[in-house]
């Protein structure tokens, strides 16, 4: 990992690892992911519904629905850094609470 | 040219507001006065800062599951969108039911009689 360094349970002990060092997520995973984003297209569908106009739904009407997003879309994310410039979006710090872009850069 | 077997379209496609159809059969949009009531139901813990304030301007925040009511307008529905992603929405017809304006708080144990000044 860095130089002589060796990783082992003893010497990276005191780091704390949430996240599965795996990219690939469990179907319980993806799963829920889908749902969190039926749910959030659930609540743009009840503003669309009550006829009032807004510029944040204005914007949201532009990106796609669970429905109309390929899998690779759903389950990750751009990143610059990573090999293949997606992450897994289980990566992204508070992804079950917070907005995770559902578009890549355009060849992404 | 025979040495590309496939070629594969590498454009993204792009998403006009037509399209985004919803599954659930189109329900009319409420005619004549609404409301939203909206009932958080994820926890706040993690969230942007920007974000909580926008949850604790709706009257959310306190309790996961205790309803807010708030009208239709631009405002209320851009502050729901910007919380889309903790809260659950329904759409209600009529105006906003007296519960909507009680304090929901706990009750004070003690009763003033009278004031001094």
């Amino acid at each position: 990992m860095f130089g002589a360094f060796r990783a082992s349970g003893i010497s990276q002990g005191g780091l704390l690892w949430k996240a599965r060092m795996k990219m690939d997520l469990s179907p319980t995973q993806k799963a829920n992911i889908r749902k969190r984003l039926k749910a959030a297209d659930d609540v743009v569908m009840k503003i669309q519904q009550s006829g009032v106009e807004c510029n944040a739904l204005t914007k949201l009407k532009a990106e796609p629905t669970e429905a109309q997003m390929p899998a690779k879309d759903k389950y990750t994310v751009f990143s610059r850094s990573f090999k293949g410039y997606r992450k897994s979006v289980h990566k992204v710090p508070h992804f079950t609470k917070v907005a995770v872009p559902r578009t890549a850069p355009a060849g992404f | 040219m025979s040495s590309i077997s496939r070629v594969f379209s590498t454009a993204r496609p792009v998403f006009t507001s037509i399209s985004r159809t919803y599954s659930t059969a189109a329900e009319s949009a409420v005619t004549g006065e609404g409301h939203y009531k909206v009932t958080q139901t994820r926890s706040l813990i993690g969230v942007p800062k920007t974000t909580i304030k926008v949850l604790k301007s709706l009257g959310l925040g306190r309790k996961i599951g205790r309803p807010v009511f708030q009208p239709h307008n631009a405002a209320a529905a851009g502050k729901i969108l910007k919380v889309k992603e903790l809260v659950k929405v329904e759409n209600m017809a009529g105006p906003i039911p007296p519960e909507g304006f009680q304090r929901t708080r706990a009750t004070k144990g003690y009763k003033v009689v009278g004031k001094m000044f």
